[in-house]
């Protein structure tokens, strides 16, 4: 009988310490998951990763390795079993005193076995190694869980613009910005101005961009065409190019215009739309310091040659044309007209 | 020599339960209050162990020892401790004695120290060559005499009780006598409900006298029965750390005790707690000692073997305000 005791504890002891484990795992898998799926956020942000997919399987795999791992390192024997249920249950160190004693013969030892066993065999599994996260894991993931969601509301929250407050976006918000910002700029950006002609489309030579540039060529004529603002940067700038890029303007400004068209291509899609935009906002922060200041850091006085100052008129009048338009604010013309005065031809001056 | 049945000492266990709660019960007819200081007192007795009571005049330190004395078929005797007291009267000695024969000859005649029960009142004012004359009969349990040694009858306490206010002609006991005392057991004035209580037994009618129910033999299978109940290793670990801890030089040592603690407890302080949290152990109905035994008798059997430093003696540390600090920081919660 002291013989049968002595094994159901033990039997009903390693019972408990097999959920123990699946409960050491549980709060290990909770503990991983959380550190990997916010590293995998941080990845992602930034930049590091691109498939969100992949992101999270690795993540997943990784918090699956550490939590079997970290199981296996730290999985309780019978002993810090039975110490853990003598404290959680007041059982007065039953357990443990019975676990030493198991094997002995004597009286004593028999009676403190056979009475840990009817105490142990009375309590419920749940209640012996209950199902919780400790207070630091329940911790640790309410703040992986706050800063995920922080992550999430920082990165693709509504971002402000020029054009006010701009949608979701996620890696690109940016683009999205952009468009919001004004859905010329887009056409804008492919349709054939006046000084790069239509070698966009020429050079570009995909139906889509042709397809693109036709609803859009009203709007064209009447928005701000970066690329033509670039281009006049750069005709500007002796250090890019000066007269010499002037002569193969279009052809430069189309290959420029064709890469901006083929980066904008899969912007539908979202993706790719990151690069067209953080290339939109480069141009734009050039107008912008462009016109805070009254020429551009570093460049020289602009060329007084007749082809300067007839490639400038003509894309003063398209930007006062396009500036012109209901939909671009007005405390924002005064960046474009400043940024045609720093750009002028010489003799006006 | 076969091991007891289950039921055997199931049986002896119950038996145990049944004379604490005789000795309890007929002490508390004539005892009032204080149950803790009882229940310290009877589990110092069945450990076989000696206590120190002290107190302050008139709380029944003296009563309480005789009651218990009455209440077992046991030898007891008082020695009221005086600076005259010399050892001879403890230990006793030899006379000059005529035999059948009409010669005379040496004989020993047996001092109050051979009693199974003996109380030590105001040890204290004895002198320390008359306190050191309990020294051998306490640990060795016998006595020697002219050379020849006198074993002492089991079961054997001695219960000494000290007057902590009247220190004027008075010797305190050394370290090593204190050492010997199992526990020190401190007894509290009694509240106004005991006082009544008291007031209503000793100027009433004279209550019956205790009843004795059993005698030596019950109280030493009783202590062989004690300790025969288990501990688990990690107990005993806990108890030694606890030992170690109320020593100022010991890694263990909290704060306090480094800076008002001399000389911490000695192993007997252990075999104390062992012994004791095993007879609450079996007490309670367990045959095991647990973690909580050990933290109800650590106080009244460390108390008195902290020896504080001068710091300790000029800002009146309490040992015991130490040791519950040690307990704390030792024990798991």
């Amino acid at each position: 009988m002291a013989s049968s005791s002595s094994d159901l504890l033990v039997t009903r002891l390693r019972g408990l310490q097999r959920r123990a484990t699946l409960v050491l795992f549980a709060q290990a898998l909770c503990l991983s998951g959380g550190v990997a799926l916010l590293i995998g956020e941080a990845l992602i942000v930034g930049g590091a990763v691109h498939n969100v997919i992949a992101a999270v399987a690795m993540a997943a795999t990784a918090a699956l390795l550490t939590a079997a791992a970290a199981t296996i390192l730290l999985r309780p024997g019978l002993r810090d079993i039975a110490a853990s249920i003598d404290a959680r249950l007041h059982l007065q160190d039953r357990l443990v005193t019975a676990l030493q004693f198991n094997a002995a013969v004597d009286p004593f030892s028999q009676l403190v076995v056979r009475d840990a066993h009817s105490r142990v065999a009375s309590i419920r599994a749940s209640d012996a190694v209950p199902f919780a996260l400790p207070r630091s894991i329940r911790a640790t993931s309410t703040a992986a869980a706050i800063v995920l969601a922080v992550t999430i509301v920082v990165t693709t929250g509504p971002r402000w613009s020029p054009a006010g407050w701009t949608g979701f976006g996620g890696p690109g918000a940016t683009a999205n910005a952009a468009r919001a910002a004004g859905p010329a700029s887009n056409a804008a950006r492919q349709q054939p101005n006046p000084a790069t002609g239509a070698s966009i489309a020429a050079d570009n030579g995909t139906e889509r961009s042709s397809a693109r540039q036709q609803p859009a060529a009203n709007q064209a004529a009447a928005t701000t065409p970066s690329t033509q603002v670039r281009s006049l940067s750069e005709i500007a700038t002796p250090s890019s190019g000066g007269t010499e890029r002037l002569e193969r303007g279009s052809r430069t400004s189309g290959d420029a215009a064709s890469r901006d068209t083929d980066t904008n291509t899969p912007d539908d899609t979202g993706v790719a739309g990151g690069a067209a935009s953080t290339s939109y906002e480069q141009r734009g922060g050039g107008v912008a310091n462009g016109a805070r200041s009254a020429r551009p850091t570093g460049a020289a006085a602009p060329p007084d040659d007749p082809t300067y100052r007839a490639a400038y008129g003509s894309a003063r009048a398209a930007a006062e044309s396009a500036v012109g338009q209901d939909r671009v604010p007005a405390d924002l013309r005064s960046y474009v007209r400043d940024y045609f005065v720093a750009i002028r031809p010489a003799g006006d001056k | 020599m076969s091991s007891p049945s289950l039921e055997a000492v199931e049986a002896q266990a119950g038996t145990f339960r049944e004379c604490f709660d005789h000795l309890r019960t007929e002490i508390g007819r004539v005892f009032v209050g204080q149950p803790s200081l009882v229940e310290q007192l009877l589990v110092c007795f069945f450990c076989q162990g000696h206590a120190l009571l002290e107190g302050a005049p008139g709380l029944g330190k003296t009563l309480l020892i005789r009651t218990l004395a009455d209440a077992v078929n046991l030898r007891f005797a008082r020695v009221q401790c005086t600076p005259d007291l010399m050892p001879a009267d403890v230990t006793g000695t030899n006379i000059l004695a005529e035999a059948p024969g009409g010669l005379r000859e040496f004989a020993f005649q047996h001092g109050p120290i051979f009693a199974n029960v003996v109380l030590a009142d105001e040890i204290n004012r004895a002198t320390p060559r008359t306190q050191s004359a309990f020294l051998e009969a306490m640990q060795e349990r016998s006595v020697t005499v002219f050379g020849l040694s006198h074993s002492i009858d089991e079961p054997f306490s001695v219960f000494a009780t000290q007057n902590p206010i009247e220190m004027e002609g008075t010797y305190p006991l050394p370290e090593a006598q204190l050492d010997r005392f199992f526990f020190k057991l401190a007894v509290q004035a009694p509240t106004l409900d005991e006082l009544a209580e008291i007031m209503a037994r000793t100027t009433g009618a004279v209550p019956p006298p205790v009843t004795a129910r059993f005698g030596s033999d019950v109280v030493r299978s009783m202590a062989v029965l004690i300790r025969q109940v288990k501990i688990a290793d990690d107990t005993t670990h806990l108890v030694l750390r606890v030992i170690r801890a109320t020593h100022p030089d010991a890694p263990e040592a909290t704060e306090a005790v480094k800076k008002y603690v001399r000389y911490g407890a000695s192993p007997r302080g252990a075999q104390a707690i062992i012994l004791a949290a095993k007879t609450l152990a079996l007490l309670a109905g367990r045959y095991h000692a647990s973690l909580d035994d050990v933290r109800r008798v650590a106080v009244p059997a460390l108390n008195h073997r902290l020896i504080l430093n001068f710091h300790g003696e000029m800002e009146h540390a309490a040992p015991v305000a130490l040791i519950e600090q040690v307990l704390d920081t030792v024990l798991p919660r």
